[in-house]
């Protein structure tokens, strides 16, 4: 008998024999897109099974229009009557950035050894409505352009705002790198960020929104498409965690492209004032002089104040309502415009001018100023004026030759700050000093160029100095018995020394001095002299050295006849060359 | 014994030298006799000329004024006071580049007179000549005293000398002669410097290099012919740097290191003073 684990694992085994021969039936290939009408910057999902079989897919498919990029592939088997179906699925993500219809090219795959070919899908890509929020509701997270007008004037400041949703609440955590770009307009940087929440149109999914405020005015008119805007954003995944969200949940970016918006930009419309100097929006301005007080030829800085809505970027300084040529000049306008004083759209801004003017001629008044913008509401030019502000001119300078101060004549931005300062009087020189009647000082020469008495001064002084050095040098030399050496004066061989040797009066030191030069220069002529002869010689030495050196002998001792008769004696008996 | 007063021997030749050079200097100081002749043959003394020369300036006679003046000058009569009456009553007679040479000539006098300076202050307000900026390196240089090269070299040269002498000749130094010869060593570089500043200077900021503008409508030139090309007009009283005479003309350098000729009747030396 069998055990009954055998017959279980026969019957096993025969079971699975049909099983076998249904996996390698033909293989076959299919291809959908879950939805063939996507938004702009929206991803679609494009599926290519194989079934029975494997293939080799693209990494990406090029195709007019659409971003085509493979996402994954997931295996499954399916076991129906017995029999066995193998399908491997592959998909890809697709995205347009303009409206249009699209193909997905139909793709050709070796399976097997069998070249099949997928059928092409045609896609629509379309624009999102702004209201159209219950389809987005689908998604997990996506972002809107939105502006507050689509129709608008050139240079015309326009609020707009870019808005990632994210699914769930407080998921963003936290916004980074949104951007637009358009070489039409000019965008303000995105500053700040506002966080919030809540359900989307008829669904009852919430969402968490991070809304980035900012504004832009175009810089030409006609028709244009703003967007598609990319915002990234951190948002919290939920499916990490390990069920303790509150603690583990990670943060990933996601990046985010918007709708795209159509826009109408017109144009200032012509006729405008002379005094337009590029504001749109609705301003009021104020003007105040530094002083009020002047001559002709002094400065004024005049600093005018304009506050409103609108473009403050695009507009310039205020001008003279008439010209005045010859009776007023001015300088190239300082403007000021901090960031944090500019307009949004919504709230009022300011900017600061300053002018330099300085009054060529009398005059009683700072003439008025004009200044005129574009009130894009009212949709006409509108001039604000300033009143002519009285002034007292004080007689200072001649009005014939006003006060020449130099000026930057091309303009530079602070140019009135550097003209505050009071002047001081200043000589006219309109003429020469009258002769000079008094007795004049004859002097016979000029000494241009002449050295003074102060010189050879100096050079006496110097001269004292320099010789005083030179006589105490040679008188100390003389003394040290070098002198005659170094002027040559002194006995060049031991006859001469004996004939010089100091007779009878001398002094022992000049006495025994000369001995000792005679006897050295003896014993140089004679390098080898016999050995008697050089006991006697050492001994004269020694007699004399003794005589100088012993500590005993005065400056003025004399020489005794006995002592000169006995040295010359010995000296003489020398044998010479 | 024959040497002992050797010392005092150069010691009083030292001292002799520039006792000498003094003397020979105050003889020089001397007030010489100054007579003036006139033209009935009397003969009138400098000041008695000047104060003849002031009384046609006051009563209007300018040309007599200048003639008077110009007669001390080329006596070799040199005062400040002179000078600037001369130049005042040149600007009378609308010679206003020669009567910005004279006031020029009473400020190398006298370089802290105020009337000159103020004088020309007006001229140049009034002819708008060109002037050698009175700022900076070059004018720190121009106001230098001229023999101050000297004075360094000469400084310079006793001290090697002296630091010689005393290295070799004291015994004191025998045994360390090492600073006397340092010191030397810098005072030979101390004369070196001088000696070349007042090369230097005297080629190019010695008054003897400056001239004054004074024809009207003076133009340097690219050359030295009479149709070159113009370099730059130069109002009467423009001040230029004589760099080399050739002939009739004269290369000079303009301020505003610019460079051109002129005929040498459109401008004259500050100084010496020579009448062509």
């Amino acid at each position: 008998m069998f055990p009954r684990i055998y017959i279980v694992l026969l019957l096993s085994l025969f079971g699975t024999l049909p099983l076998f021969s249904q996996s390698a039936s033909e293989p076959s290939v299919t291809a959908h897109v879950l939805s063939n009408k996507v938004a702009i910057g929206e991803f679609g999902t494009f599926i290519v099974e194989v079934i029975n079989g494997d293939a080799q897919m693209p990494a990406r498919i090029d195709t007019e229009g659409l971003e085509i990029i493979s996402s994954g592939s997931q295996f499954t088997q399916q076991i129906t009557n017995g029999s066995r179906t193998a399908k491997n699925s592959y998909y890809f993500r697709f995205k347009g950035d303009k409206p249009g219809e699209f193909i997905i090219p139909p793709l050709t795959l070796d399976i097997r050894g069998k070249q099949l070919i997928t059928r092409s899908i045609a896609v629509t890509v379309f624009e999102r409505e702004f209201d159209d929020e219950a389809r987005d509701a689908t998604k997990a997270y996506f972002a809107k352009l939105e502006l507050t007008k689509d129709t608008f004037y050139v240079n015309e400041v326009v609020p707009f705002s870019l808005t990632a949703y994210a699914r769930g609440r407080n998921a963003i955590s936290q916004v980074v790198s949104p951007q637009i770009d358009n070489e039409s307009f000019v965008f303000r940087g995105f500053r700040e960020v506002r966080t919030d929440g809540g359900t989307l149109g008829n669904s009852n999914a919430y969402f968490s929104t991070a809304v980035v405020p900012s504004n832009l005015f175009a810089l030409k008119e006609g028709s244009h498409s703003l967007g598609p805007a990319k915002i990234g954003v951190n948002i919290l995944d939920s499916s990490s965690g390990f069920g303790l969200s509150a603690f583990f949940q990670r943060a990933i970016t996601k990046e985010m492209t918007t709708n795209v918006v159509n826009v109408t930009v017109k144009p200032l419309p012509n006729g405008e004032p002379i005094s337009f100097t590029g504001g749109v929006g609705k301003f009021e301005m104020t003007t105040t002089p530094s002083t009020r007080t002047v001559s002709v030829g002094d400065p004024i800085s005049m600093e005018f104040v304009v506050s409103g809505v609108g473009n403050l970027r695009t507009m310039s300084a205020p001008v003279f309502s008439v010209p005045q040529k010859g009776i007023w000049k001015s300088y190239e306008p300082n403007k000021t415009l901090e960031d944090e004083n500019d307009s949004d759209g919504y709230k009022e801004g300011q900017a600061k001018f300053s002018i330099v003017i300085i009054p060529e001629a009398k005059v009683n008044a700072i003439p008025s100023f004009e200044l005129s913008y574009f009130d894009p509401e009212e949709e006409k030019y509108v001039t604000r004026k300033s009143e002519p502000i009285p002034i007292s001119m004080i007689e200072g300078r001649s009005s014939a030759a006003p006060t020449v101060i130099q000026f930057p004549e091309g303009g530079q931005n602070g140019a009135g700050s550097q003209m505050t300062a009071a002047q001081s009087p200043s000589p006219e020189f309109n003429g020469m000093l009258h002769i000079s009647t008094g007795a004049p000082h004859w002097i016979a020469d000029s000494k241009i160029g002449k050295h003074g008495p102060f010189y050879f001064a100096v050079q006496a002084i110097f001269s004292i100095t320099f010789f005083t050095v030179l006589g105490f040098g040679v008188m100390r030399m003389y003394k040290d018995g070098r002198f005659e050496r170094a002027t040559g004066s002194g006995p060049d061989n031991f006859a001469q020394a004996l004939k010089k040797l100091p007779g009878q009066g001398a002094t022992k030191h000049d006495f025994f001095h000369s001995v000792n030069v005679a006897i050295d220069l003896w014993k140089s002529e004679h390098p080898s002299p016999p050995k008697e002869l050089e006991k006697v010689i050492s001994r004269v030495h020694e007699l004399s050295d003794a005589a100088l050196y012993s500590g005993t002998l005065s400056a003025e001792e004399r020489v005794s006849p006995a002592e000169v008769s006995e040295f010359r004696n010995v000296l003489e008996k020398l044998p010479r060359r | 014994m024959r040497f002992v007063h050797l010392h005092f021997l150069f010691l009083l030749f030292a001292s002799g030298l520039p006792a000498g050079g003094l003397l020979a200097q105050d003889q020089s100081d001397e007030q010489p006799k100054l007579v003036m002749p006139v033209e009935d043959g009397a003969s009138l003394s400098a000041d008695e000329a000047y104060e003849e020369a002031i009384k046609d300036f006051t009563s209007g006679s300018y040309d007599d004024a200048e003639a008077k003046f110009l007669t001390l000058v080329k006596r070799g009569l040199i005062s400040k006071e002179l000078y600037f009456n001369l130049g005042t009553t040149l600007e009378k007679k609308d010679e206003a580049g020669r009567a910005a040479l004279w006031m020029r000539r009473a400020l190398l006098l006298a370089p802290g007179m105020v009337e000159p300076r103020q004088n020309l202050v007006y001229l140049k307000k009034k002819l708008g000549y060109l002037e050698f900026a009175d700022e900076g390196a070059e004018a720190l240089f121009r106001n230098l005293p001229p023999t101050v090269g000297d004075w360094i070299a000469m400084t310079g040269l006793w001290l090697v000398a002296i630091c010689l002498a005393m290295a070799f000749l004291l015994p004191r130094y025998q045994e360390r002669r090492f600073r006397p010869l340092l010191f030397a060593c810098l005072a030979a570089i101390l004369a070196f410097g001088g000696a070349w500043f007042s090369q230097h200077y005297a080629r190019h900021y010695a008054i003897e290099n400056f001239a004054t503008v004074t024809a009207k409508g003076a133009t340097a030139l690219t050359s030295p012919v009479p149709d070159a090309k113009a370099v730059i007009d130069l109002p009467p009283g423009s001040e230029v740097r004589i760099l080399q005479e050739t002939g009739p003309w004269t290369y000079v350098e303009i301020p505003g290191e610019i460079r051109g000729w002129l005929r040498n009747e459109q401008l004259a030396a500050v100084w010496p003073i020579t009448f062509r």
